[in-house]
């Protein structure tokens, strides 16, 4: 039983990060019906803003302690009251950077195909991530660099910590927001109507590049959130640390309804306790094919995905 | 037998002294003899010097360069009437460049052997050229098994290979009295490998393997493993692998509470390891083809006299370079014995078929080869990450 | 000139080597209720759509309020006043029917995505605010018992009556509908006349395209008919009516006391 709740810890906090990352294809999906594939090198790069950004506030040999500021670095690592207005720098900075260069994305390899069929964008996805991978690859190191550790990390039993508790909370909470964005406010009416008709929607007044521009900053911070979750909780960070993560995270959004907001999260909450489950209870080496059979047997049965909008169609 | 050496080292000497005369009236130059009747044949030594490892390419020529002078300078050379000259060849590391530099080498009509060369990579794509020469070539860090099993005569080496890590390990790890462990491996040649001649060797030696499994050299999330391994209680956790994805495992083995340490080969036996698992790595193992040299009570005189001649320490390289030197210069003065001209095909043939007899005491112990070139002196050490650094284990201080 | 609300001066739109309008000229002025017919193909709703930016004339210019819009996008028009509905229905499906009316709204609102999503004063009053004039919008035509369906779930004739509210609720000068009547039966199409003359009542110039000639004589005021793209007629129902080019381009040579006989049945409920 012990083993059984550690590996459902496990599993929740893996799902927390895919179902944040999964939102970011479901959601340019919905509204585009494009999948992004540079999406995956939107969760590496926030990483390494946020780990940049965490040394510039913690190390000192690099960053703010060069500067003369040892002093802000004392202020940020030296009591929880410090720690946590750092932690909300780093991950409101990373989203932010990181939501820009979705929008930029967006406004350079995107929107000139948005009329193009429907293969050119998933291409121009494509060289964007190469492009991405790449840059970090030969600007940054081409090596994994070590995740400063300066989360205080406190044991409670059953494998549950700190760090988890983090992850998992944030994680919810940041789901939480996204669909009370999405079902009311303005912008998640306007991204709703998007999604549903582009054409219509403009016709209403709204802006539709503006919301396309909004659904590419979202998604992507969102997935820097979970980029700086993953070098917190793994320790490291790579170029290519986006590749299996996205594919993962791209499984949950299909697995939960591709477009469909709560479908991705519970498709990412799934996919993490799967995976546990299974590499806990019967073999790592088939985690994949475990989660990929669920897939494939949830897509026979319901072809749109758990929440799948086919699903409500026919309801 | 002595009698019957000096009266064909005599004889050797003869022909040599009338065939230099006859080449020289001739106006050839094919065959660099002297006019004193001592015959100079050209080593070559391929390593990387300009691009790629080559703080370890220095340490081979080094290595090579020092057995060279020394042993033209023994008697055992002046009495063959043999001496030996070097010539350099830079592969940078690269297997295209490795197969140009073994075309430039074998072109010179008096080579009969090569010292290198250093990264497997280079050595197998070159040994073929080395091998349709019949010039002899001994590898003094390729340690990729491959290279001795292609079925090519004359393809020797002086280091160790890469399959006895994992044997090594085991007794390593059950002579430190660690008796159960868990086996997991990264699904790669290399990792699955090392993993499964871990296991084999420690319940061959009397060690329980608790649990074996498979990983990807490209996941990043172990905790569910961990968190099994946590129940399992092992002494030790053998992971065959690479340091990136290795490090993070080693980090989440402890995050789920399992003291045990992690060995590994000489794949996880890099500075990153340390970096990315972070306090986690401290304790843990990798063993490692070769030896710190300092540490082999047989290499002392040669560290002396490389510091002499060099001014700077010998590298780990240096010394099986200068034994790989050693063994190519010993089997040539003894085929010498029986032919007139090593570069002569039956010359070759007669090299090759002395090298593979070779038995002497090298710097690195004692050096002969097996059925496929190998070393019979296979020396792997034991590396423990302290304070934060891969610091080499006395074999001595186990028990 | 510059009075009419809306003025067309040339508009011309190709396809490659097809012009599907041809030089038109039209207006439609304050409180008017104008149609636009023709024949299958005629060019209405590429018209429609190059009223509402969806398409960019070739050539030629489209006054709104006396300023040209042509080659602004459809969302900026939307915000200077001219909405529309769509000849084949198309409401945001998953939408429940308010919060399709909701959407005409917003344009018409200010509040960002932040005070929206921490639910500022401002913004909770403006919500409210917005509430209130959809359903005032549900209940002009007649949709208040279904506020919270969805606006897949309504039958056709209350679909057609959402899409009005939807463009309403966008507060346009002009309200563009394409064949408003199409697949309704006579009780839903004698509703809709009544409706179309209370929104002008309301203040809202009224363009139509239709196809059901009894709906365009009962309240069109003036007619435009498109013919391949080009203008062929225009007047009061009575001067079209009697169009001999019109009639042609209805039904062909020879058919002319058929289509005076359908015209004649439109005319007399006039």
């Amino acid at each position: 039983m012990d083993i059984f709740i550690q590996q459902l810890v496990n599993g929740i906090t893996l799902g927390g990060m895919y179902a944040l990352i999964a939102l970011g294809y479901t959601l340019v999906y919905g509204i585009l019906l494009m999948i992004n594939f540079a999406h995956a090198e939107m969760f590496m790069v926030g990483a390494y803003v946020g780990l940049f950004s965490l040394k510039f506030f913690s190390d000192p040999e690099w960053g703010a302690a060069t500067l003369g500021l040892e002093g802000m670095q004392q202020f940020f690592t030296g009591s929880i009251f410090g720690l946590i207005i750092m932690f909300a720098i780093v991950f409101i900075f990373s989203g932010i950077v990181t939501g820009l260069l979705g929008m930029l994305i967006e406004r350079v390899a995107y929107r000139p195909l948005r009329n193009a069929p429907r293969l050119a964008p998933l291409i121009s996805a494509i060289g964007v991530s190469i492009f991405l991978q790449n840059a970090v690859l030969l600007w940054v190191d081409s090596r994994a660099i070590a995740f400063p550790n300066v989360f205080p990390v406190v044991n409670f039993g059953y494998g549950i910590n700190s760090l988890k508790i983090f992850i998992v909370v944030t994680s919810i909470i940041l789901l939480i927001g996204l669909d009370t964005l999405v079902s009311k406010t303005k912008m998640g009416k306007a991204m709703r109507a998007t999604s549903q008709d582009r054409g219509a929607a403009q016709l209403m007044g709204i802006n539709i590049n503006k919301v396309i521009a909004a659904t590419f900053f979202i998604g992507p911070a969102l997935g820097a959130v979970a980029g700086i979750f993953h070098g917190m909780y793994y320790g490291a960070v790579i170029f290519n640390m986006g590749f299996f993560p996205g594919i993962k995270a791209f499984t949950a959004a299909v697995l939960g309804g591709i477009g469909n907001l709560r479908g991705a999260m519970l498709g990412g909450f799934m996919l993490g306790i799967i995976e546990s489950m299974t590499a806990g209870f019967i073999s790592t080496g088939y985690k994949d094919v475990v989660a990929f059979a669920i897939l494939i047997i949830v897509l026979i049965f319901r072809p749109g995905g758990l929440l799948g909008e086919s699903v409500v169609e026919k309801v | 037998m002595k009698l019957k050496t000096g009266a064909t080292l005599f004889a050797t000497a003869m022909l040599a002294f009338v065939l230099a005369f006859a080449l020289v009236g001739c106006g050839g130059d094919a065959n660099d003899s002297a006019a004193d009747g001592v015959t100079t044949y050209t080593i070559g030594v391929a390593s990387p010097f300009t691009q790629g490892s080559v703080a370890q390419g220095q340490d081979i020529k080094r290595g090579a360069q020092l057995a060279i002078e020394t042993f033209n300078d023994s008697d055992e050379a002046r009495d063959a009437g043999i001496q030996f000259r070097m010539v350099e060849g830079d592969d940078m590391g690269d297997p295209k460049t490795a197969v140009t530099v073994a075309n430039t080498l074998v072109s010179d009509s008096n080579l009969i052997g090569v010292v290198g060369h250093y990264n497997s990579g280079a050595s197998i794509p070159a040994s073929k050229v080395y091998s349709d020469a019949g010039v002899v070539m001994v590898s003094p860090g390729s340690t990729n098994p491959d290279l001795t099993r292609q079925g090519l005569p004359g393809v020797f080496r002086t280091c160790a290979t890469d399959d006895l890590q994992g044997p090594a390990g085991a007794q390593y790890a059950l002579d430190m009295g660690y008796t159960t462990a868990v086996v997991i491996d990264d699904s790669t040649p290399y990792g699955e490998g090392l993993a499964t001649f871990f296991a084999e060797a420690f319940e061959e030696l009397g060690g329980e393997v608790l649990m074996t499994e498979k990983t990807k050299d490209v996941d990043t999330d172990f905790n569910a493993l961990a968190t099994r391994i946590s129940a399992e209680n092992p002494d030790i956790v053998f992971y065959g692998g690479m340091y990136n994805a290795g490090a993070l495992f080693s980090k989440q083995l402890t995050d789920a509470g399992v003291a045990a340490p992690v060995m590994g080969g000489d794949g996880i036996q890099e500075q990153d390891w340390i970096d990315l698992a972070g306090d986690a790595a401290e304790g843990d193992y990798a063993t490692n083809v070769g030896a710190p040299i300092d540490s082999l009570p047989s290499a002392r005189v040669f560290v002396e006299d490389y510091e002499d001649r060099f001014g700077e320490p010998a590298g780990t390289f240096s010394a099986f370079s200068y034994d790989a030197a050693m063994a190519i210069m010993k089997a040539a003065v003894e085929a010498s014995a029986e032919v007139s001209s090593l570069t002569s095909p039956a010359g070759r043939e007669a090299l090759l078929d002395a090298l593979e007899n070779i038995r002497f005491d090298g710097v690195t112990g004692e050096i002969s080869f097996d059925e496929n070139g190998d070393t019979n002196n296979k020396i792997i050490s034991l590396y423990r990450v302290e304070d934060g650094e891969w610091v080499f284990v006395d074999p001595a201080s186990i028990q | 000139m510059t009075s009419h609300l809306m003025e067309a001066r040339g508009a011309t739109i190709r396809f490659g080597g097809l012009t599907a309008v041809d030089n038109v000229d039209m207006y439609v002025d304050v409180g008017e209720i104008v149609a636009l017919i023709g024949p299958n193909g005629a060019g209405k709703t590429t018209y429609f759509n190059m009223l509402t930016g969806i398409y960019k004339p070739t050539e030629g210019d489209i006054l709104f309020n006396g300023a040209s819009i042509v080659g602004k996008a459809p969302h900026v028009i939307a915000r200077q006043g001219i909405s529309r509905t769509f000849q084949n229905i198309r409401l945001f499906p998953a939408l429940s029917a308010i919060e399709n009316v909701m959407i005409g709204r917003h344009m018409r609102t200010k509040t960002g995505a932040l005070g929206a999503l921490f639910k500022t004063p401002p913004a909770r009053k403006e919500e409210q605010q917005i509430q209130a004039d959809a359903e005032k919008w549900l209940a002009f035509v007649g949709l208040s018992g279904v506020a919270n369906e969805l606006a897949s779930s309504l039958p056709y004739g209350a679909q057609r009556r959402l899409e009005i509210a939807r463009a309403l609720a966008t507060e346009p000068q002009l309200i563009c509908l394409d064949e408003p009547a199409a697949g309704m039966n006579p009780q839903e199409t004698a509703e809709l006349n009544l409706l179309v003359g209370r929104i002008r009542d309301a203040g809202v110039t009224v363009f139509l395209i239709e196809h059901d000639m009894k709906v365009v004589m009962e309240i069109a005021e003036r007619i435009y008919v498109l013919d391949f793209g080009k203008l062929i007629a225009q007047g009061t129902p009575r001067e079209v009516q009697n169009n001999p080019a019109v009639i042609e381009a209805y039904l062909g040579l020879g058919a002319d006391a058929l289509m005076a006989k359908h015209l004649d049945e439109g005319g007399d409920d006039a």
